[in-house]
């Protein structure tokens, strides 16, 4: 099949002749044989249409194509331009700060709140302890054990 | 500018030397349906509410005092409790008092603290009948 193949792209392009190519186109049947004639219409058609179309100056048009090619391409620039590295530089600032506020401990009573520095009582069995007024800024002295008035005595 | 540097120094809300020191006794009870707070009280008796849990307040007595560095004052601002108050310092946003809290002669707590403009301390006193008496401290 292969030697087959072979003998008949050999025949198509023309390659086949004398004793051998009488012998293989004897061997063809009618349709390989009209499959050929298609296929010879074809080449031509191709022949005729994809012919080279004439340049008017063919030298001229060749040193300017061998101009292009020799030409080296602009060397690319290095860096960033100035005005985008200033605003890279104002973004890292911006960024850096955000971070460094987002970061920083907080005093979330600060200034503005009172606290307790100590607070000690001198009753053994009264105790006194200390916290934060809650979402506030004052401070709270809880004693316990700071004993009861009777309610018939005079407090004002 | 200028209104911004003025912006900037009324937030800063430095101590003048006016300065003075509120003193109350509360008498705080739940009571149904509660009770209006006093006009002196409003704006503490929602966090007596939180803090302490009790509906009704009860103004029992109040006095103020001026501030001075190195003074010594008495507020009393009923009978049986009072304050003996001593202005160790006087900080840029703050007063460090040290505050004696008696009962009649009795020493009950000394404690040493920071106060701020408008930041109230809260003691928790000694009962009082159906009621807790409540002591309050603030810079105004």
């Amino acid at each position: 099949m292969k030697n087959f193949e072979s003998q008949y792209n050999r025949w198509l392009d023309g390659h086949l002749r004398g004793a051998g190519r009488e012998a293989f186109e004897a061997s063809l049947d009618d349709e390989t044989r009209r499959a050929a004639d298609g296929w010879h219409e074809v080449r031509a058609a191709l022949k005729e249409s994809a012919a080279a179309i004439p340049v008017p100056h063919p030298d001229f048009l060749n040193a300017q194509v061998l101009r292009a090619i020799e030409t080296p391409a602009p060397a690319r620039r290095q860096g960033l331009p100035l005005g985008r590295l200033v605003w890279a530089g104002a973004l890292c600032l911006a960024t850096a700060g955000l971070l460094t506020l987002s970061f920083l401990p907080r005093e979330t009573r600060g200034d503005t709140a009172t606290t307790v520095v100590s607070a000690w009582t001198p009753a053994p069995d009264v105790s006194a302890g200390a916290f934060p007024v809650p979402g506030g800024r004052g401070t709270v002295i809880w004693l316990e054990g700071a004993g009861y008035i009777p309610g018939e005595e005079k407090v004002r | 500018m200028r209104w911004c540097l003025f912006l900037l120094a009324a937030m800063a809300l430095p101590l003048q030397a006016a300065d003075q020191i509120w003193s109350a006794v509360v008498l705080a009870t739940n009571e149904t349906p509660p009770r209006t707070p006093p006009r002196a009280l409003e704006a503490f008796a929602p966090s007596i509410r939180t803090i302490f849990g009790y509906n009704s307040v009860y103004l029992v007595g109040q006095k103020k005092r001026a501030l001075s560095a190195g003074a010594d004052e008495w507020l009393i601002p009923s009978e049986k409790l009072f304050f003996q108050v001593t202005t160790l310092a006087q900080e840029r946003s703050h007063y460090l008092l040290r505050i004696g809290l008696f009962r009649e002669k009795e020493l009950l707590l000394c404690t040493e603290a920071r106060l701020a403009r408008d930041a109230p301390l809260y003691i928790r006193g000694p009962q009082w009948g159906a009621g807790q008496l409540i002591l309050l401290l603030e810079i105004r």
